[in-house]
């Protein structure tokens, strides 16, 4: 081949290449953008719709980075509309409580005062053996001592035991019990986080006092330094410099 | 309400986006056809020269529209119209009247066919 055409084909390839990096980029930050405005929901326990969204965006982000003859646009407007539908439907479930049964439906109780409700179970379609390995996933092996279970929409299982069950709190056994406080995390892997040494109510003098104290010649040298409210100090130093 | 707003305005954005990028492609194509309409009467006419001529004010049209082309239109698809367009060109620059009859009918397919995957229809849609 002569190298004009060869030395074509190979920048051709490379631009395609190009491309494909470029549009990988552009899909990643617009899905970024579109998860922070849609808030922290979709990140913790998912409803239905959010379950949905996100399985159906995860196969639609990859469809303009694999094919790039079609246009990004393209690629990207199913993204955007499935994230503005879930934005109206969590907006809309959030007013109307019959929308929300609806659509997420209800939690389903399947243990009460000791027993399994065997009609739940069935049409909740919950075996057996996933209401015990839910269960001892809460440390729970007898089933008896269960006061209430509940199925939630989003196909968690809570439990709650009798109150003779569950560990004695401080105030039942009359005991003081100390309040550590709010942990500030005031030394992230080197850099000082000014503002919330401000919030634990210490300044810069009483942290050169503390790395002093053991033995730290600056903050750099630090992994985490984390303050509680009682003034109690969790001193990580780094462990290669 | 903030994200009902948000998703509710985000909808409409698109839905105007599609609109127009429909309309465009419609007066596109129509523009497209004026001339190939005029080439391909010229052709049954014998006139070539004249046909030719049309038929490279047809693609100087699409080749104007060529940003839009790349945003909105699969590229396979315009590539194929392109390729129409140059087969057609060749039959017409040598003087085969039947292959130009076979080629106008290919060119006017391929660009219909764009129009109508922009347009909202039950056919579009499934």
């Amino acid at each position: 081949m002569p190298f004009c055409a060869y030395y074509a084909q190979n920048e051709r390839e490379a631009e395609r290449l190009g491309v494909t990096v470029i549009r990988t980029v552009v899909v990643f930050a617009a899905l970024i953008l579109l998860m922070r405005v849609m808030g922290k929901r979709e990140l913790g326990e998912m409803q239905l719709s959010d379950l949905i969204v996100s399985v159906l965006i995860a196969n639609l982000a990859a469809l303009p980075i694999q094919d790039i003859d079609m246009p990004l646009i393209n690629g990207v407007i199913p993204i955007v509309v499935l994230f503005a539908c879930e934005m109206i439907i969590s907006d809309a479930t959030l007013r109307s409580v019959k929308l929300r049964a609806l659509l997420y439906g209800k939690p389903c109780m399947l243990i009460k005062d000791g027993k399994i409700i065997q009609s739940h179970m069935r049409s909740c379609r919950f075996t057996i053996d996933e209401l015990t390995e839910e269960l001892r996933g809460k440390s729970i092996t007898d089933i008896s001592t269960v006061k209430y279970a509940v199925l939630e929409t989003d196909g968690t299982l809570n439990a709650v035991q009798y109150e003779s069950e569950q560990p004695a709190t401080a105030r039942q056994l009359g005991v003081q019990a100390q309040a550590l406080g709010y942990p500030y995390t005031v030394i992230d892997n080197g850099r000082v986080l000014s503002h919330n040494l401000r919030l634990s109510g210490h300044d810069m003098n009483w942290l050169d006092k503390q790395l002093k104290a053991r033995g730290a010649s600056s903050p750099q040298d630090v992994y985490a330094l984390i303050v509680y409210g009682t003034g109690e100090v969790y001193y990580a130093a780094k462990e290669d410099k | 309400m903030r994200n009902l707003y948000l998703g509710v305005a985000t909808l409409l954005v698109i839905g105007a986006v599609s609109f127009w990028s429909s309309c465009r492609v419609d007066g596109l194509v129509d523009s497209m056809s004026a001339h190939i309409d005029i080439a391909e009467s010229r052709s049954l006419e014998g006139d070539f020269e004249g046909a030719t001529d049309n038929l490279r004010a047809a693609f100087g049209i699409w080749m104007r529209d060529e940003q839009f082309r790349q945003l909105f239109i699969r590229h396979p698809d315009a590539e194929r119209a392109t390729e129409a367009y140059c087969e057609l060109l060749g039959a017409l620059l040598s003087g085969d009247s039947g292959r130009a009859e076979g080629c106008f009918l290919r060119l006017r397919a391929q660009l219909e066919d764009i129009r109508e995957m922009e347009r909202i229809t039950l056919a579009s849609v499934l």
